[in-house]
């Protein structure tokens, strides 16, 4: 699922290339607003 | 995102990105499909559903965490006591002392509180954006 929905784990490293219609940063950005409004710091 | 900024911050699109992804937690409809029919006016359908996506994502790893009740590792308390003491993390409603029958009492990693026992996260995350004020979750 998370392949699908996020990145395959050699796309994580891979800060070389964009596999989505949005950028990497764009990406991490989501993901760390999303993880703060959860409250999740791990 | 805990802290002040202005604008995108130097990632384009942040401020449009970061209001869908508020309000795709958020359970507001009205709010929400106005972030939707925003985002894909600015990037696009396929950037509007690959966004949904990691919304998704980290919001189910965060269930996954609150369902197992895992709590931070031990081997990071320590070092990362002073960056939660920085951020405020430890103010957050999840580090009330408690009991988890597997593990035992700790801060834990993950927790979604009730939007009335918010007030000490939402004051940090207000502090977010200038132009992105508390979003639909706000109290």
């Amino acid at each position: 699922m998370v392949e699908a929905q996020y990145l395959a784990r050699h796309e994580m490293r891979d800060f070389g290339n964009e596999f989505r219609a949005i950028t990497n940063t764009q990406i991490e950005f989501i993901a760390g607003r999303v993880s703060s409004l959860n409250q999740c710091v791990y | 995102m805990i802290g002040g900024a202005d604008g995108d911050g130097g990632i384009p699109h942040s401020e449009i990105l970061g209001r869908f992804a508020e309000a795709a937690i958020g359970d507001d409809a009205d709010v929400l499909a106005a972030a939707r029919m925003e985002l894909v006016g600015a990037l696009g359908d396929a950037a509007m559903v690959d966004t949904s996506a990691i919304v998704a994502t980290f919001t189910a790893i965060d269930r996954v965490a609150d369902a197992t009740g895992i709590p931070i590792d031990a081997a990071r308390v320590a070092p990362t006591a002073g960056l939660r003491g920085q951020l405020g993390i430890d103010s957050f409603p999840s580090n009330a002392p408690r009991k988890n029958p597997r593990f035992g009492e700790g801060f834990f990693v993950c927790r979604k509180i009730p939007e009335n026992q918010a007030s000490s996260f939402f004051r940090l995350s207000s502090k977010a954006s200038s132009s992105q004020p508390n979003g639909p979750l706000a109290p």
